[in-house]
């Protein structure tokens, strides 16, 4: 048996934690830059706000129905989603992470255990301990695990729980289910598969396995076999390594200033840098990327990306920035209003098998020596505590964050004040 | 070839569970177990006491929301009901189920002991076994192997997980007993 426990609306559910007056109000978080909607609390979501909508789209009906915004606030998100799975992980042997707010368990070794018990324990423990409210869905494969977490949160709200235990209820439960709703089902597949008559999971999983495998390639036979009962998704505990590493982000306001934007192409190099030590990987390309507002029709227009090849493969920062801003001054022109700028390092090796070059002059194991150093500061006393040159402490080019909660669990000075 | 339930494969029927006596309505207040779930329970009709009377399982909760869940999972069932032991009424017409001139044999969905449970399973079971694993399965399993039989109750049905090297099969008893 596989569970996955999903959290509630989780981006609204980390705001409303510390600021209990927004129990029964409307809420929403917006992306980057306050660009779109994407986490609407139940309320948010009975004004039909949709996902994705444009918050300067829907201004008015934010203030007429007295909807709380936020800025999203990933500090405080992520911490929060590190409490919710230590304390799911607490329940069970083994867990998968599989996104910021979701886990899969694995049930198989607890058949002595009542699982509609166990479920309503973790429920009623990780609400207590952190004040997130999650749905668990309980059923023999990862798929219809999802599908049953699905199905508890619209169909058993107040109990927020559905355990697909027998063939009836997993029939129920696929009966129930849209073709589009089923995990690894995209928009394109959905819309294939309802002009074949197939509306429904019930029905797919009826369909036979020739025309499956004809159609929906050996994939949607793992799928089926999935919808059927039998395992086919193989358990992933360490999540794999990356195969490229993408850091880009709009800028607050549109930059036309070199050095501001190469202040942001720096510490984009820097955190690629840090994520390729992380996963103890190095680069043997990198990708500089700066364009204009597409959306700005009447401006000039300006797009360009420059793939920068290195001698050896890196991860280290300076070595990553020094080859970003030597890319960044060659594609970079004047007179443009820019809006967004990124770095992509790609063909990732891992960092013991690099093939060295014999022309290479760097001082590689002093170089690793300082950026372990570095590393080990940044984590014991504050991120970004040392720094490059270049990568600068203005950040003029931040993200718009008009309506940024404070890090409530992660800065001393914004933790929360219990009044007299 | 369908073979019809005769006298014989019903009295094969495991019958896992304890029978409901008048006393454990204190005990199970006194553990804060208020909710039971009462539902149609088809292996207590092979048990030899009584068999033309109506079987009804209980399965004990003590909060209101294990037991909605399981009284959503057995909603078609003509006794799915949810039965409040705090509610004088709830607990009378217990008591009447219970009196033993009434029409019906009720059942508690506990076992005394797991092991023991499973140690009958494998004593009566391992032909079935045997026989269900080489039908439904490509399991290849030597004479002299070993399958772990777990049992599991999931909303008053008994499950049974076979185990053999990394593989895991979840079955309703029920196809087992009938292999």
């Amino acid at each position: 048996m596989y569970a996955l426990v999903d959290c509630n609306n989780f981006y609204c559910s980390c705001e409303r934690a510390f600021n209990p007056k927004l129990e029964n109000r409307p809420v929403i978080v917006l992306s980057n830059n306050d660009g779109c909607a994407i986490s609407r609390s139940e309320e948010a979501k009975a004004l039909g706000i949709a996902m994705a909508s444009p918050a300067f789209m829907m201004e008015d009906l934010l203030k007429k129905n007295n909807v709380a915004v936020f800025s999203s606030n990933y500090t405080l998100y992520g911490d929060m989603s590190d409490r919710v799975m230590k304390t799911i992980g607490s329940f069970v042997p083994r867990m998968e992470i599989y996104s910021i707010d979701e886990a899969f368990l694995d049930l198989n070794d607890m058949e002595s255990v009542d699982l509609v018990q166990l479920a309503i324990k973790i429920r009623s423990t990780v609400k207590q301990n952190t004040g997130i409210p999650v749905s668990i869905g309980i059923a023999p494969t990862k798929t219809l695990a999802k599908m049953a977490n699905r199905y508890a949160k619209k169909k058993r709200k107040d109990a927020g729980v559905f355990w697909a235990a027998n063939d009836d209820l997993i029939k129920e439960m696929l009966e129930h289910t849209e073709v589009g709703e089923i995990w690894g089902i995209g928009h394109q597949y959905a819309l294939f598969l309802k002009r074949h008559g197939i509306h429904t999971a019930l029905q797919l999983s009826e369909t036979p396995e020739e025309w499956v495998r004809v159609n929906l390639s050996v994939v949607g036979q793992r799928l089926l076999n999935e919808l059927k009962g039998i395992s086919a998704i193989q358990w992933e505990f360490e999540a794999p390594t990356k195969k490229n590493i993408t850091t880009s982000r709009s800028f607050g306001k549109l930059l036309s200033d070199a050095h501001t934007i190469k202040e942001a192409i720096a510490n984009h190099a820097a955190t690629c840098a840090l994520k390729l030590r992380q996963q103890k990987s190095c680069c043997k390309t990198l990708q500089v990327f700066i364009h204009t507002n597409p959306h700005k029709t009447d401006e000039v227009q300006y797009s360009r990306s420059i793939n920068v090849q290195l001698e050896t493969a890196t991860n280290n920062t300076s070595e990553i920035i020094k080859h970003a801003c030597k890319g960044f001054d060659i594609i970079f022109k004047e007179g443009y209003r820019y809006m967004k700028c990124g770095i992509i390092v790609d063909q990732l090796v891992p960092e013991d098998q690099i093939q060295h070059s014999m022309f290479d002059n760097a001082d590689r194991v002093k170089n690793k020596t300082v950026i372990n150093a570095l590393d080990g500061i940044n984590k014991s006393l504050g991120k970004e505590l040392v720094r490059f040159a270049v990568q600068g402490y203005e950040k003029k080019y931040r993200l718009k964050t008009d309506y940024l909660s404070p890090s409530y669990t992660t800065n001393i000075n914004q933790i929360i004040k219990v009044k007299n | 070839m369908k073979i019809k339930p005769d006298h014989k494969t019903e009295i094969l029927m495991l019958q896992p569970f304890e029978t409901f006596l008048p006393l454990y309505i204190d005990r199970l207040l006194q553990l804060n177990k208020r909710y039971l779930v009462s539902q149609t329970y088809k292996r207590g009709a092979t048990h030899p006491v009584e068999p033309q009377k109506d079987c009804i399982l209980l399965s004990d909760y003590d909060a209101a929301g294990g037991a909605n869940i399981h009284l959503n999972a057995v909603k078609h069932d003509k006794y799915a009901a949810i039965l409040d032991l705090t509610k004088p009424a709830h607990k009378k017409k217990l008591l009447e189920m219970l009196d033993p001139n009434s029409g019906y044999q009720v059942f508690w969905a506990v076992v005394k002991s797991r092991k023991d449970l499973e140690a009958r399973i494998n004593a009566g079971y391992i032909p079935h076994m045997r026989r269900y694993i080489a039908k439904n399965t490509t399991w290849r399993i030597d004479h002299d192997a070993t399958v772990f039989p777990q049992v599991q109750i999931a909303f008053g049905e008994l499950f049974i997980t076979l185990k053999w090297r990394s593989q895991t099969i979840r079955i309703k008893f029920e196809d087992i007993e009938n292999s």
